[in-house]
C-alpha cells in the first residue's frame, strides 16, 4: 500500500466486525474520496479517530470502537473530536457520518447525524 | 416647565423623545427610547408598545407618568406590511418527460440513449435494443450493479435512473461504465418502454446535449416542427449537471404565461395596465395618472385577489368597510421566483418570472384620533396628533449638526418610503410612497426560495460570509478571519449570515456572490426606486436634479448598505445625500418623535 497516497483513514478496533461498517464505508465512497482501513487493539474511540487523523494525508480520521464512531481532523485535540455518532443506530446515521467524513475533506456543507 | 413626549409609531417601531420644556428657553431633550411597534401601524394595538416605550423612557429619565403633562403622537399613514408576490409564469412537464436536476453525487459521465425498462424485467429484454436501466428504492446499488453486470453481452445498457442516492456506488461496481442519474424521488412514475436519453458531465461542467434542441434532436432523429416543441424543455435543462430527457407520444414540456389581470389606477385621470406587462409599464401607466386617489385590481383574478386582501385586511385593523378603503400608492417590481415544476419527477426548480408588489393605505385621521382618544383614557394624560409625519421628521432631521433650510429629507421606513422638502419661503412638501424594508424582505425571500421570512430578514440586516474551514471564514469581502475554537459542524462550509448573536447557517446551495447580489439588488429597487420617485415628487421643479442637500432618516437608513445605495444613485444627479444624526446623539433614529416635541414648541 502507498503511504502517499491521501486517503482518509478509518482506525477500527479489533473486536467490531468488518460488516458493521460496510454503510460507513458506502457514504465515503459514494462521495468519490479514498479510504483506508487499519484494525488495532485500542479500544478508545476518541484515540483511533485521532491517531487516525494524524496518519491521514487529508487530515481526516475516523475511530470505531464500543459502538461509537469518532470523526476529527489533525487540528483538534484527541478528546475534543469534531463529530461523534453511535455506530450502527441505523444505516442512514452510518451512510451520513461516511458522507460526512468525505464532505469535510471536500468542504461541502455536512448532514445532521442527530436527526433521522 | 412642562414634560413632553414625541412618539413616532412606525411600521416596525415605536420611538419616543422627552423633553422638558420651559418658556423663553430651547427644549431640553431627557431621554429617548425605541420598542418594537405592537400590532400594525395606525391601530388600537399599537398603544401597548407605546407604553412599553414610554415607561422605558421615563425610567431613564427618572422620572413617572403621572409627571407627564402631554403625549404627542403622529399621524400614521398605515402601510400593509405584508406586501404580495404574483408569479406570471409557470412552468409544466406532461406525461413525465424530462427529469433535470443536481444530485450532489451522480455517477459516470457521458450520454446514453436507450429504450427505459425496469430493472425487474431486465432478464426478459431482447438483444440487439439498448436500454436505460429504471431502479426504485428497494434495489441496494449492489443489486443493481449485480443484476446489469449479469446481463453484460447479452443485453446492451446504455444509462441508469436510480431513486436512491447511489449512483457512484453503482459506477464504480459496473464492469461496463455507462452514466447513471441518481436521487430521483418519483422514480415510479418515469414512463416505461420509451426512448430516452440521460445524460451526466463532468465535476465542475454542465450538460450540452440535452440543453441544445439541436442535441435532443439528433438523439432522438426529430424533424424540424418536433425539434421546435422541445426547445423549452432543453432551456429548463440549461446549469444542470445531469438530465434525462424521455421521448413520449404526447410528452411536452410548455411555459405558460398565467394571467394576472389588470390593475386601473385612478387618479385625475384614470387609467388600466395589464400586469403581465411587468413592473416598468405597471410604475409607468401610474405615473400617467396624476395624483393616485385609489387604485383596483381586476375582480376574479390574482391581482384583484391580491388587491381584495389588502382591502380586508386594512379594513378589520381599522374597523372600517374593506370597500372603502383606498390605496393611494403602489410600488411594483419585476423579480424571479423559483417554483417547483408541475409534473417534475425529483423535485426539479424553475426561475418563474413574478411581480411583487407594496400597497400604501391612505392615512385616517379619525383613526389616529380614535387612538389619541383611547389613550388618553388609559394613561390619564392629554394625548394629541401631531401633524404629517415627514414634516415631523424634517423638524426633527434639521437638528442633525451641519444641517440647515432648504432641506429634504428622506424617510426610509419598513413599511414605507416618506420624502419631504423644507424651504425657507413656501410650505413644506411631502409624499408617502409604498415599499421599503419589509418590500426587501420579500424580494429576497421569494427570490431565494427561502421557507422563513426570519432567514430574509437576516439576510437583509447584515453582511455574509462563507465558512472554508474548521477555524477560519471568508467575509463577503473577500477578507479572511480565524478563529481560535473550532466551528460548530452546522455551519462547516456552509453560507453564514453574521447575525450579532452568532452565525446562521443559511438553507441555501447558491454561491454566496448570488446571495449577495440578490440582497444588493432587492434593495436597490426597492429603496434607490423610491427614493427617486418621492424626491421627484417633492421638488420644487419635479426633478431630483433640483434638491441639493437630502437627510436620510429612518430605521433603514441604519442598513449596513442602503445609505450608501442611495448615497451613489443620488450622486448621479448631483444630489449630496448623507445619514441623519438626530439631535447629534440619536443617528437616523427619533426624527419624528424629535420633530413632534419641537412642532409644539414652535406652536406656541
Amino acid at each position: 500500500m502507498n503511504a502517499d497516497r491521501p486517503t482518509i483513514r478509518l482506525r477500527l478496533n479489533d473486536r467490531i466486525d468488518e460488516s458493521r461498517i460496510a454503510e460507513v464505508l458506502h457514504g465515503i465512497e459514494e462521495e468519490g474520496v479514498p479510504v483506508e482501513v487499519t484494525r488495532h487493539d485500542q479500544l478508545n474511540p476518541l484515540l483511533l479517530a485521532h491517531e487516525a487523523s494524524l496518519e491521514s494525508r487529508l487530515g481526516i480520521g475516523i475511530g470505531i470502537s464500543l459502538d461509537h464512531l469518532v470523526i476529527t481532523t489533525e487540528k483538534l485535540p484527541a478528546d475534543h473530536p469534531y463529530l461523534i455518532a453511535v455506530l450502527n443506530q441505523s444505516p442512514t446515521i452510518d451512510r451520513r457520518a461516511g458522507a460526512n467524513a468525505a464532505r469535510l475533506v471536500k468542504r461541502m456543507p455536512l448532514s445532521d447525524l442527530n436527526a433521522e | 416647565m412642562a414634560l413632553i413626549a414625541g412618539i413616532d409609531i412606525g411600521n416596525a417601531t415605536t420611538e419616543v423623545a422627552l423633553a422638558e420644556l420651559t418658556a423663553d428657553a430651547a427644549p431640553v431633550f431627557v431621554a429617548s427610547s425605541i420598542v418594537p411597534t405592537t400590532g400594525i401601524k395606525g391601530t388600537a394595538q399599537n398603544t401597548q408598545g407605546v407604553f412599553q416605550a414610554l415607561t422605558i423612557a421615563l425610567d431613564a429619565a427618572g422620572r413617572s407618568l403621572s409627571e407627564l403633562d402631554l403625549i404627542r403622537i403622529n399621524e400614521a399613514a398605515p402601510v400593509i406590511g405584508d406586501v404580495a408576490m404574483e408569479t406570471i409564469s409557470e412552468t409544466i412537464i406532461t406525461e413525465s418527460t424530462m427529469i433535470g436536476h443536481n444530485p450532489t453525487t451522480p455517477g459516470g459521465l457521458g450520454i446514453g440513449v436507450g429504450v427505459t425498462i425496469g430493472i425487474d424485467n431486465l432478464d426478459r429484454a431482447a438483444g440487439g435494443t439498448p436500454y436505460i436501466v429504471v431502479a426504485d428504492r428497494s434495489h441496494t446499488f449492489d443489486d443493481v450493479a449485480n443484476r446489469i453486470n449479469a446481463v453484460q453481452g447479452l443485453v446492451e445498457i446504455t444509462g441508469a435512473i436510480l431513486q436512491r442516492d447511489d449512483g457512484v456506488l453503482v459506477h464504480n461496481r459496473l464492469v461496463r461504465k455507462i452514466p447513471i442519474v441518481d436521487e430521483v424521488s418519483l422514480v415510479e412514475k418515469v414512463p416505461i418502454g420509451m426512448l430516452a436519453a440521460v445524460e451526466v458531465a463532468e465535476v465542475g461542467r454542465i450538460i450540452e446535449t440535452l440543453a441544445n434542441p439541436y442535441g435532443i434532436a439528433t438523439l432522438f432523429s426529430l424533424t424540424s416542427d418536433e425539434t421546435a416543441s422541445v426547445v423549452p424543455m432543453a432551456r429548463s435543462l440549461v446549469g444542470n449537471r445531469s438530465a434525462v430527457v424521455i421521448k413520449t407520444p404526447k410528452g411536452d414540456v410548455t411555459e405558460r404565461r398565467i394571467p394576472a389581470g389588470w390593475l386601473q389606477f385612478i387618479g385625475d385621470r384614470t387609467s388600466e395596465v395589464d400586469v403581465d406587462r411587468g413592473a416598468e409599464e405597471i410604475m409607468r401607466v401610474a405615473g400617467t395618472v396624476g395624483q393616485i386617489r385609489n387604485v383596483r385590481g381586476e375582480p376574479g383574478t390574482n391581482v384583484g385577489g391580491m388587491m381584495e386582501k389588502v382591502r380586508v385586511v386594512m379594513g378589520r385593523l381599522t374597523d372600517r368597510d374593506p370597500a372603502g378603503i383606498e390605496v393611494t400608492d403602489l410600488l411594483a417590481v419585476d423579480t424571479e421566483v423559483p417554483q417547483k415544476v408541475t409534473g417534475g419527477l425529483a423535485g426539479e426548480f424553475s426561475l418563474e418570472a413574478a411581480v411583487g408588489i407594496a400597497a400604501m393605505v391612505k392615512a385616517d385621521r379619525l383613526q389616529m384620533q380614535r387612538i389619541a382618544h383611547d389613550m388618553t383614557a388609559q394613561f390619564g394624560i392629554p394625548v394629541e396628533v401631531g401633524g404629517v409625519e415627514a414634516d415631523m421628521a424634517v423638524r426633527g432631521a434639521l437638528t442633525t449638526p451641519g444641517s440647515s433650510i432648504p432641506i429634504a429629507i428622506l424617510d426610509m421606513g419598513a413599511g414605507s418610503t416618506d420624502a419631504c422638502v423644507l424651504r425657507a419661503d413656501a410650505p413644506a412638501r411631502s409624499i408617502h410612497l409604498a415599499g421599503a424594508g419589509n418590500m426587501v424582505t420579500l424580494l429576497i425571500q421569494s427570490e431565494l426560495g427561502l421557507e422563513s421570512a426570519e432567514d430574509a430578514e437576516n439576510i437583509k440586516r447584515y453582511p455574509l460570509a462563507r465558512v472554508e474551514t474548521l477555524f477560519n471564514i471568508r467575509h463577503e469581502d473577500g477578507t479572511v478571519e480565524f478563529f481560535d475554537a473550532p466551528l460548530p459542524p452546522h455551519v462547516f462550509a456552509r453560507t453564514v449570515v453574521l447575525h450579532p448573536d452568532g452565525m446562521i447557517p443559511l438553507p441555501l446551495r447558491q454561491p454566496l456572490e448570488v446571495i449577495r447580489q440578490v440582497r444588493i439588488k432587492a434593495k436597490q429597487r426597492v429603496f434607490v426606486t423610491n427614493a427617486l420617485r418621492a424626491l421627484c415628487a417633492v421638488s420644487p421643479t419635479n426633478h431630483v436634479r433640483d434638491i441639493a442637500h437630502v437627510v436620510l432618516v429612518g430605521g433603514s437608513a441604519l442598513d449596513f448598505e442602503i445609505p450608501q445605495l442611495v448615497t451613489r444613485a443620488l450622486g448621479e444627479y448631483r444630489v449630496v445625500a448623507g445619514r441623519a444624526n438626530i439631535r447629534g446623539t440619536e443617528g437616523p433614529r427619533n426624527a419624528v418623535a424629535t420633530g413632534l416635541v419641537l412642532a409644539w414648541e414652535a406652536q406656541r
